[in-house]
């Protein structure tokens, strides 16, 4: 049985990677900044709750997602990317009330976004799978990878009923036809394309900026939803397996944190808890392969920040003590969307703290 | 100390207001079935031969009723069984009945029979027409419906029940979510109050009451909010109790809020009791479980997951609370390195079960 145990639960000095921990929790809008005696050492408020998360930029502020009053009625919808600067002065802003989930600062400026799209209903045909009759009151919502520049000008777009072909990744048999697909990972790779993961038909993809064609795709149905996508310095994908959409085997398998070589797609490490269903985060959540080579890990659902060594060990340990019944249907939550550790001497940190 | 509670052993006991007794229970995977104090302590235990179909419980007439996984029958199903072994206190066998097709749960009746569920092909016509489930899930053999049969001490058959016959297929679909491999995952069969059956499938999300003469289907619920449930059972005050894992394929909403215990009135459906956690997602087991309201009015819950047995006052109190200590280290498809248990039970020192053969319990 889980605990109710909150704030710190362990820190392993020796071999924990120093730095600060950034994490914004869902049911509120303050993002904390704490050190690895998990005590708070900085906080910024953000103009409403997250659409998902917020990180810190190289120059120093915190890029957000905030929710707006407007737009689809979708989870994890946003709509006003807000830049802080480290006393919390808006510096920057864009609103688009179709912004969803996730957000990065590109290295020419720009800000790229996941946004909506209402399809037309020619356009629903083209989404295949997925439990019939479960689509939105509206209609079918399609992602959008949308980039902007500082002044909010679209340069770029692209489309998921254009490019992501319904019938070679059709959604998951017991996938909800509210969206086309769910996309919960928008990202910069090193070669200035695009890094996607959408969540209902359990694909991520690499988008080549060019030709807006996948360049790289994989679809295992076997890591059961995933979050947090992204790529490795030495090329590798790192995400969040969640173990989702169970069929019948269920959570006694628990969620994975996996990395993956994308040449061959097989599987090069992974962490599971032990027993496996004791880490276990059915929706959100995320992870980060820290400068030490240990990763730092977001288990969502139970507001759960913690670090683990390459075999697997725990070194650090902090649960979110902030609870909340926000939405009421989850009950008292302290859920975390994502987590970063920093460095002291980052570009992001720049010795503030 | 790290955020998940790896305490075993008795984690609380509130001498004053536990229910004195002894708690049974038999770890998945290994092959004992435990007596344990109000302590904690193991007081008597019975050696297995092989791994159980899901539990074992003690009769009114002090022996122990247990299934065990045998080899034959459907492969690959959850909560195989197949052989159907009593034991007397001191681990001999006094009755045993073999049917690889037993599943899940079994129970001896007042009349000296054995009822339990079984599975058995639906006809290509019958699965054809069988809706919802995942499609192309189906098992390798077909679709395996639930049977219930009840045999004599001899092991002569006389009287059967098939979901694929006697239930309505278009009434009791699947959940869209599940797999098809079965129709539809029964997990209880019990006697109810007045010689009827009570019946809950997983996989359609449904409890319902057969009448025993006519086979048919006299009270149904089905409510997905529930996410699925186990231990399906009537009380002595004619309501039903059971543990609603709050669990479907997550792409539904999915499980934030947690697992519940909860008691409904059969004649309104409406709630009349229920027990969550503190927050909600705090006690949560998606699959097995089970709960037994106690004489003294409180409730014993089986936190299958967890390997979490505890007790709970009506206010939701908890009152004693056990994890077994019990892991199982072989490999095994499903249950490595986990302390799952289906059900426990709490038995009163001088009942007819234990007899007063183990003083006090506290």
């Amino acid at each position: 049985m889980r605990h109710l145990q909150t704030g710190l639960t362990e820190y392993d000095k020796a071999r924990a990677t120093e730095g600060y921990t950034l994490f914004t929790p869902m049911i509120d809008n303050i993002t904390h900044l704490i050190d690895m005696d998990g005590k708070v050492v900085h906080e910024w408020t953000l103009p409403a709750g997250p659409g998902a998360y917020a990180y810190l930029l190289p120059n120093g502020n915190l890029l957000a997602a905030a929710k707006t009053e407007d737009g689809p009625k979708l989870p994890a919808r946003g709509g006003h990317l807000v830049e802080l600067d480290w006393d919390g002065n808006i510096v920057w802003e864009h609103v688009d009330n179709n912004q969803h989930h996730d957000f990065r600062r590109l290295s020419n400026g720009n800000t790229v976004y996941l946004c909506w799209e209402l399809l037309s209903k020619e356009d629903e045909k083209k989404v295949i799978g997925g439990v019939p009759g479960t689509e939105h009151e509206d209609g079918v919502y399609g992602d959008i990878v949308r980039e902007v520049t500082p002044d909010g000008e679209i340069v770029w777009e692209w489309r998921a009923i254009d490019h992501l072909d319904g019938k070679k990744f059709p959604l998951h048999v017991a996938a909800i036809r509210e969206e086309w697909a769910h996309a919960n990972t928008i990202c910069p790779v090193p070669d200035g394309n695009f890094i996607i993961n959408f969540r209902h038909n359990n694909l991520m993809a690499i988008i080549d900026k060019q030709t807006k064609e996948f360049s790289w795709t994989c679809r295992n149905l076997d890591f059961r939803q995933h979050h947090d996508v992204q790529m490795l310095e030495n090329g590798n994908i790192l995400f969040f397996a969640n173990d989702a959409d169970v069929i019948s085997r269920g959570p006694e398998a628990g969620s994975r944190i996996i990395e993956i070589d994308p040449k061959t797609n097989d599987i090069v490490w992974q962490y599971q808890g032990n027993p496996p269903a004791s880490f276990y985060s059915w929706f959100i959540s995320g992870c980060q392969r820290l400068w030490s080579s240990n990763t730092l890990i977001c288990e969502g659902v139970y507001g759960r920040l913690f670090e683990v060594t390459p075999d697997g060990d725990v070194v650090w340990e902090y649960i979110s003590p902030y609870f909340k019944a926000n939405p009421p249907q989850y009950g008292n939550s302290n859920r975390v969307f994502r987590c970063y550790r920093y460095r002291a001497d980052s570009p992001e940190i720049n010795g503030r703290v | 100390m790290p955020s998940i509670d790896t305490r075993t052993g008795i984690i609380q006991y509130d001498k004053d207001r536990a229910t004195p007794g002894y708690t049974l229970f038999t770890p998945l995977g290994l092959t004992s079935t435990f007596l344990v104090d109000m302590n904690g302590k193991v007081v008597h235990e019975w050696k297995l031969p092989a791994d159980v179909g899901n539990y074992a419980y003690l009769l009114d007439n002090g022996n122990l009723l247990v299934a065990i996984r045998t080899q034959d029958g459907p492969k690959g199903l959850p909560a195989k069984g197949g052989h159907l072994i009593e034991y007397d206190w001191d681990g001999n066998i006094v009755w045993e009945h073999v049917d690889s097709t037993q599943h899940h749960d079994f129970r001896r009746l007042p009349n000296g029979n054995t009822v339990y569920l079984g599975w058995k092909l639906l006809s290509d016509e019958q699965a054809a027409r069988l809706p919802g489930g995942l499609p192309g899930t189906e098992h390798e053999d077909g679709i395996y419906a639930d049977t219930i049969r009840e045999v004599t001490p001899a092991g002569e058959i006389v009287w059967e029940w098939f979901a694929s016959d006697n239930m309505d297929m278009e009434k009791f679909p699947l959940h869209p979510g599940v797999p098809r491999d079965e129709y539809g995952h029964g997990n209880t069969i019990a006697p109810t109050n007045d010689g009827n059956f009570i019946l809950n499938q997983r996989h359609t999300g449904t409890m319902c009451i057969i009448d025993k003469a006519t086979k048919e289907i006299v009270w149904s619920l089905t409510d997905y909010e529930y996410g699925q449930q186990h231990d399906v059972q009537m009380l002595e005050n004619g309501n039903i109790l059971f543990f609603a894992n709050g669990s479907w394929p997550v792409t539904y909403l999915g499980p934030e809020t947690g697992s519940r215990v909860v008691e409904i009135d059969p004649e309104t459906n409406k709630e009349v009791w229920s027990y969550a956690g503190d927050p909600p997602r705090s006690f949560f087991s998606w699959f097995i479980s089970g709960a037994q309201r106690l004489a003294s009015g409180n409730t014993l819950i089986c936190e299958g997951l967890w390997g979490r047995l505890f007790e709970v006052t009506p206010e939701g109190d908890i009152v004693w609370d056990y994890v077994s200590p019990y892991v199982m280290t072989d490999p095994h498809p499903a249950y490595t390195n986990g302390n799952y248990v289906f059900r426990c039970y709490r038995y009163d020192p001088d009942g007819p079960q234990i007899q007063g053969r183990l003083g006090d319990p506290r």
